[in-house]
């Protein structure tokens, strides 16, 4: 098969680097590693919330209202102190 | 000078040849739009890279800019006038004569234990040894601009720009949250100056590279955001300029670059419709798709991908 290009596509894997490194716990999920985080985004360090593919969501909409939530509790952390 | 939509364009330089570039283009982008395929050499053998992650992630496009070496030129933003050269081959990447030892010494040319004898030769043999091993030069003195550092404070710090971190960006903004910091890796329209967040200190700092200039961040929150991150798949000579991950050909299609002329698209995952989008879109063919790796029995090509062998399975894969 004749081709100049290939395109590989192969495992999206959470890039839980940074979490990790900063203390963040993590859970597996489908056999990935992702950030761990309560309905609200929170990680289990006080301050650091995480949302999106890092936690291990794949569908769309999920990681929109992760977004969403995430960035409400945030507003109201910064609120209360 | 200016493109048809609009943007202007300026010349950079690549090993002194010059190159058309536009207002938007990462140093790579320009590159490819110029068909350059040989960004790099491998460190071990000396075998051709190009351009692949497109996101700041491998090493496979890295040049000297400006008398710096070891610049990812995927996310960096080109400029007027920028002397860029390749730094790995010799004479450059896309000639390197040193690949004939790769031939002579098949398994891998033993820098421990070959060229010591004898011992007054010793700085001659460093010089080719260092040649061999493709380690980049010193940085010119004029071209040094010592990572300086600046310390800031924000109310919120988001790190990422994809789809939840875009949305926890727009939701804090409106939300009146002013002191706002958001890191980006990706450079794009409405940012040029990418951003990377590379670790967290003890006193919870966040350490942020942007523009050769450290950034410490004392943020009251921080949304990790970070996303998903593309692995290859193992294929034979899967290290051939020509085979790019789908972020690689997204920044390309962005730009109206044609990643080439006629696509083969290997694997399974959520981004094989944007892949299909990207490469029609850019005018290039996808001539054919194989759901399972194991089909694609090896990358054909020398210098950059010519074609691929592929294999019936005795399983039928799913359609």
């Amino acid at each position: 098969m004749k081709c100049d290009t290939v395109v590989p596509l192969g495992p999206l894997v959470p890039s839980v680097e940074l979490a990790q490194q900063a203390g963040c716990e993590l859970s597996v999920i489908n056999g990935l590693w992702c950030v761990k985080s309560d309905p609200e985004g929170r990680t289990s360090i006080p301050g650091i919330f995480a949302s999106g593919g890092v936690t291990g969501l794949v569908r769309n909409e999920e990681r929109i209202v992760s977004g969403e939530v995430a960035a409400s509790a945030i507003v109201k952390l910064l609120g209360d102190s | 000078m200016a493109d048809i939509s609009g943007r202007n364009s300026f010349e950079i330089t690549l090993n002194g040849k010059p190159v058309r570039a536009y207002t938007g283009d990462t140093i790579a982008a320009a590159l490819v739009r110029e068909g350059v395929h040989v960004f790099s050499r491998s460190t071990k053998f000396h075998r051709p890279r190009g351009y692949y992650c497109g996101s700041g992630r491998c090493i496979s496009c890295v040049m000297r800019v400006n008398g710096i070496p070891g610049v990812r030129t995927c996310s960096t933003p080109a400029a007027p006038g920028m002397v860029v050269r390749t730094e790995r081959g010799f004479p450059s990447s896309s000639h390197d004569i040193l690949s004939v030892f790769d031939h002579v010494f098949r398994k891998e040319f033993d820098y421990q234990h070959r060229f010591i004898r004898p011992s007054f030769m010793t700085p001659l043999f460093q010089m080719i040894i260092r040649r061999l091993a493709s380690s980049s030069q010193l940085p010119d003195a004029e071209g040094l601009d010592f990572a300086s550092l600046e310390r800031r404070m924000c109310d919120a710090l988001i790190i990422g720009r994809g789809v939840s971190g875009s949305v926890a960006h727009a939701r804090l903004q409106g939300a009146g949250v002013r002191s706002l910091i958001t890191v980006d890796n990706r450079m794009g329209p409405e940012n040029n100056a990418p951003s990377t967040a590379f670790c967290f200190y003890e006193d919870g700092d966040g350490g942020v590279l942007s523009r050769n200039r450290i950034h410490l961040i004392k943020a009251r929150a921080v949304l990790i955001a970070t996303g998903r991150n593309e692995v290859g798949l193992p294929l034979v000579n899967g290290d051939l300029p020509g085979v790019m991950l789908p972020e690689a050909v997204h920044q390309l299609a962005l730009r109206r670059i044609r990643a080439g002329n006629h696509a083969v698209i290997v694997g399974m995952s959520d981004l094989k419709e944007r892949v299909e989008r990207d490469l029609r879109s850019s005018g290039a063919s996808v001539v054919a798709s194989y759901r399972e790796p194991a089909s694609v029995v090896r990358v054909l090509g020398r210098r950059s991908v010519r074609g691929v062998e592929a294999r019936e399975l005795k399983e039928r894969p799913a359609a």
